[in-house]
């Protein structure tokens, strides 16, 4: 047999990479977060793991992509800047979580809702996301091909400051802080608004809730909404850093959400976040120390590994916990 | 807005007009002679067919199908039976074909001896992923088995020594065998392919009747009252996964040898989720229904493409959403996904239901279901209402107590040695302590009762001895041996068996089969011995058999045996309880609240059952809120109130006890 090592460990990569791995998995880590806190507010209310939310992602990417082109953006564009920037952006994000919460609430009301009605067994409502999530890809994969599409550079990229590697760069900032901002408004909301609190009775309690007034109906729907504008906002962002949609961009990341949801215990607002930033340097760390290739491997096992030993995550399961 | 009622009008008109029902019984009326002559008639077909084709490619057509049907039988095994969602089916059937391609291109093994290698490769992988994952929830498990499929791939895809994203070529084809040759032809491949659907089709059945398959049902429908009653449910789930797995391995190991050629691209997670929608199109569970569900997802695309009106379907479909296929075939993904959706909401129990998953799909039979409201399961007490006149013995009083022989005032030395006895119990959780201290002694052949207003922790005193809660503290002896920490069908084996507060059936098997799961805690055939057929399989189940239908007579249930245990009245299902925790050959049983919800006659009834009980040589222990029923019944009786034990004796004592009466009562307000 061939001498090769399976794992080539390279930790002095490790060393060397450590503040550039340690930035793009923050980076990135904010976008898993923002995913995740779709799975998390579902499952909060209803026990469900919504698999289809990885599609409701890639809605997102492609309704800020589609955007830019209604804005009559080219390819070929030159980066913008100043008010004009503002505007692609916000155009863009704002379109893309609108796509992305309408396609959600459809969702649930379409597919999930008879199942809710007759109370059917978590078995059927499982199956029941994963043909929605290969609908929804199929939907877009025969409608605008398999192969990637570019998006247009809208902002500059330029290197802001170069930390022992860790090149910060405008579009990172901008990711990173957009995706904390949407994080702390609906922390807020849920904690705060009236509707916040239907939701946390909810997922506390969904029977007595209901005794007490609140409709059911609507905060499934108001949580399948919220998840569905924050997926679209992650859509956005992630387009905006990878810069291509394709039509199972949701799958890795949605995993990966799943992972970082579970991670910092499904159904808690902050455990979204913190198992986000935490799994996306986790595994870009991971991908240093063995090689850029076994990274999505060592995202698997690092959900595997939670599940095995703390299957209720870093912080546990509590979206009814959520205080102000 | 209220519920799509016509989802559900949908749904009653196909089942009034489906052939498939019609179908349907006239098969279940036939005898098992016609039966199996009829599936012999059908594979016999299903041989002969391609040979007739003339064209080539028709021909080439039958292989690919083939092996689709294996691969749901295996996965339906795993999902239909066991109701595990795996889906990363795949890798099981990627380890079998990467097994076989290694080995044969590597060494001078040939193709038939790699075989046996390929499916234990499989059953490892099996038994690797489920190891360490079949104690998560459902939901939980199907996304870690996602997880576990591309890591298998992507580990294919990144070692050097399987060849990377090149895959590994030049795998031979299996040397001929009783005139079939394997080179270039499909159709002995087909052969082959549909050799294995017959053996796992055997297999299944076997396995279904036995043990094995009941302890299947039962986890899918209650997994915690399975273990209570002695399944061992984690062994079983992990036997699941190793056949469903061996299922795999073969069919990687079919195709390795016929494509001589393998790569991850054949292995995609698409792949496990087409699998699955065959699995949950057909009809979860159902042999016929899993191979109509696995041909028309490998069987029409290639059809359509093959005719002209193929051509005009496509078009349709272009038009219709606007996609720009060339192919047909590129529509299957989105039709079958689009399927999986309707199928769920319309016919949730596939094309061609078996009959017990039909009503498990339709609505959830155990608390697990998606409601529309979550309700929460507490291990909290229960909500009975305690009269203070029942506990003092007045008028209200359920159970005349004339009508029933006075209990002779029963002497302690009557008793035999200690069976069961409990050593300062505690069980704390996170701040509160719902048992303190208690220690308790029953005596062989006692009818020991447990009493206490709501959230005295009775029921949890139940579970720390049945094991689904491990007391903080303390021991608990059966027989002199410690029973703490074992887990809960462990110590159902070794002579405690209980019946649940709020009834915990499984609602979808018979009567019948609800006992027999309990009769099957002392039985020990192992999957290769249910498959060999081995004598003490066979002594087993007769054995099994007569046991049940003796208690269900016991208990008089015998007139419902082969009634579906959701459909019998309550009284029945109380008494059914009962019949099923006595069958696992229990000493002791622990029956909680057996008589709440039941009406005087029934009560009375039931006392006369509680002494039979005694009468041939049980031990019970009794929580119960009727106190005249207690008192009657009960050779001694323990109090409990906020979880201490306050009081010990003889029912006469009991009921003039200064503690017991103000823990019901409260203190008197001029008490210091």
């Amino acid at each position: 047999m061939s001498e090769e090592v399976l794992f080539p460990l390279c930790l002095d990569c490790f060393t060397d990479q450590f503040w550039p791995q340690t930035i793009d998995g923050l980076t990135v880590g904010a976008v898993y977060a923002l995913i995740a806190l779709g799975y998390t507010l579902v499952y909060g209310v209803l026990r469900l793991i919504n698999f289809a939310h990885s599609e409701i992602f890639m809605i997102g990417v492609f309704a800020s992509l589609f955007s830019m082109h209604a804005m009559g953006i080219d390819r070929n564009d030159p980066a913008k800047a100043g008010l004009a920037l503002v505007v692609v952006l916000v155009v863009s994000t704002a379109a893309a979580m609108l796509a992305s919460g309408l396609s959600a609430v459809v969702m649930e009301r379409i597919a999930y809702r008879p199942l809710r009605r007759r109370n059917a067994p978590r078995l059927s409502a499982l199956i029941t996301a994963i043909g929605i999530s290969l609908f929804l890809q199929e939907l877009f994969a025969l409608r605008y091909g398999r192969n990637l599409l570019g998006f247009p550079r809208v902002m500059d990229k330029p290197t802001l400051v170069d930390f022992n590697g860790a090149i910060i760069r405008p579009d990172k900032i901008l990711i990173f802080v957009s995706a904390i901002a949407l994080m702390i408004a609906l922390d807020r909301f849920v904690a705060k608004s009236k509707m916040g609190r239907g939701i946390r009775a909810t997922a506390q309690d969904a029977e007595t809730a209901a005794l007490m007034g609140v409709n059911i109906d609507r905060v499934v729907v108001l949580t399948f909404l919220l998840g569905g504008l924050l997926a679209g906002a992650a859509g956005a962002l992630y387009g905006l850093f990878f810069e291509f949609a394709k039509y199972n961009i949701g799958f890795l990341p949605g995993i990966k959400a799943f992972t970082a949801a579970v991670l910092g215990g499904i159904g808690n607002i902050k455990g979204a976040l913190l198992g986000g930033l935490t799994l996306g340097v986790l595994e870009n760390w991971g991908s240093a120390v063995l090689g850029g290739r076994w990274k999505d491997v060592f995202a698997f096992a690092v959900l595997v590994v939670v599940l095995m030993f703390r299957p209720t995550g870093i912080l546990g399961e509590a979206l009814g916990k959520a205080r102000a | 807005m209220s519920g799509m009622p016509w989802a559900r009008s949908v749904r009653s008109t196909l089942r009034r007009y489906s052939p498939v029902e019609f179908v349907g019984r006239l098969w279940e009326r036939q005898n098992n002679i016609t039966k199996l002559f009829v599936c012999i008639l059908l594979f016999a077909f299903a041989a002969w067919f391609p040979l007739t084709l003339e064209l080539k490619w028709q021909g080439v057509l039958f292989f690919p199908v083939a092996v689709y049907i294996l691969l749901a039988l295996g996965l339906n095994i795993v999902v239909g039976q066991a109701g595990l969602l795996d889906l990363g089916y795949v890798a099981f059937y990627a380890v079998g074909a990467y097994t076989a391609a290694k080995l044969t291109t590597t060494s001078e093994w040939s193709m038939w001896q790699v075989l046996p290698i390929s499916i234990a490769m499989a059953m490892l992988a099996g038994v690797l992923l489920g190891g360490p994952t079949l104690r998560l929830r459902g939901d939980y498990l199907a996304i870690v088995t996602l997880g576990f499929g591309e890591i298998v791939r992507i580990v294919a895809q990144n070692t050097g020594a399987l060849g990377e994203s090149r895959g590994i070529t030049g795998i031979p084809h299996p040397s001929n065998v009783g005139g079939l040759e394997f080179l270039f032809d499909p159709v002995p491949y087909y052969h082959l392919t549909l050799a294995a659907i017959v053996v796992t089709i055997l297999m299944k059945v076997r396995l279904n009747r036995s043990r094995i398959g009941r302890g299947w049902i039962a986890i899918r429908e209650d997994e915690d009252a399975a273990e209570v009653m002695g399944v061992p449910t984690f062994k079983l789930k992990l036997w699941a996964f190793a056949v469903g797995a061996a299922v795999g391995g073969l069919a990687g190991w079919i195709y390795a040898g016929k494509t001589s050629f393998i790569s991850p691209d054949n292995f995609p997670f698409f792949l496990s989720v087409l699998i699955l929608a065959a699995v949950v199109l057909g009809g979860m569970g159902s042999i016929p229904g899993v191979i109509a569900g696995a041909f028309l997802i490998a069987f029409i695309p290639e059809w359509l493409r093959g005719i002209p009106a193929g051509k005009d379907v496509l078009d349709v479909l272009n038009k219709a959403i606007g996609g720009h296929a060339s192919d047909i075939n590129e529509y299957r993904q989105f039709l079958f996904g689009l399927a999986l959706v309707l199928v769920m909401i319309f016919r949730p129990q596939g094309l061609l239901p078996s009959r017990r998953r039909a009503a498990e799909l339709h609505e959830a039979t155990s608390p697990e279901g998606m409601g529309a409201v979550v309700v929460e399961q507490t291990s909290g007490e229960p909500e009975a209402e305690l009269g203070v006149d029942q506990l003092l013995g007045g008028e209200e009083a359920s159970v005349p107590i004339e009508a029933i022989e006075e209990p002779a005032e029963v002497k302690a030395a009557e008793f035999g040695e200690t069976v069961l006895e409990l050593q300062n119990v505690k069980m704390v959780f996170g701040g509160v302590t719902a048992l303190n201290d208690v220690s308790l002694a029953v005596r062989q052949g006692q009818i020991f009762g447990i009493i206490g207003p709501n959230g005295a922790g009775k029921t949890t005193l139940f579970n720390c001895v049945t094991g689904v809660f491990r007391a903080t503290d303390g021991d608990i002896l059966l027989d002199g041996k410690s029973i703490i920490g074992k887990r809960p069908h462990l110590i159902c084996r070794a002579g405690v068996a209980r019946t649940f507060q709020n009834i915990r059936l499984f609602p979808d098997m018979t009567a019948l089969e609800n006992v027999l799961v309990g009769t099957d805690a002392d039985h020990h055939a192992s999957v290769p011995g249910v498959l060999a057929g081995t004598p003490r399989y066979y002594r087993e189940e007769r054995h099994g058999r007569t046991e049940a239908e003796r208690l269900l007579e016991f208990v008089g249930v015998h007139h419902r045996a082969d009634d579906a245990a959701r459909n019998l009245p309550y009284g029945d299902q109380r008494r059914l309880e009962i019949a099923r925790a006595m069958a696992t050959r229990a000493r002791v049983l622990l029956l909680d609240e057996p008589a709440a919800g039941m009406n005087p006659s029934e009560k009375q009834d039931l006392v006369q059952l509680i002494r039979n009980i005694r009468a041939v040589g049980l031990t019970v222990v009794l929580i119960e809120h009727d106190m005249s029923l207690v008192m009657q019944v009960c050779d001694e009786i323990a109090v409990l109130d906020f979880g201490e034990k306050i009081a010990q004796g003889v029912p006469a004592d009991i009921q003039s006890d200064e503690r017991v009466i103000q823990a019901y009562l409260g203190v008197p307000a001029d008490a210091s």
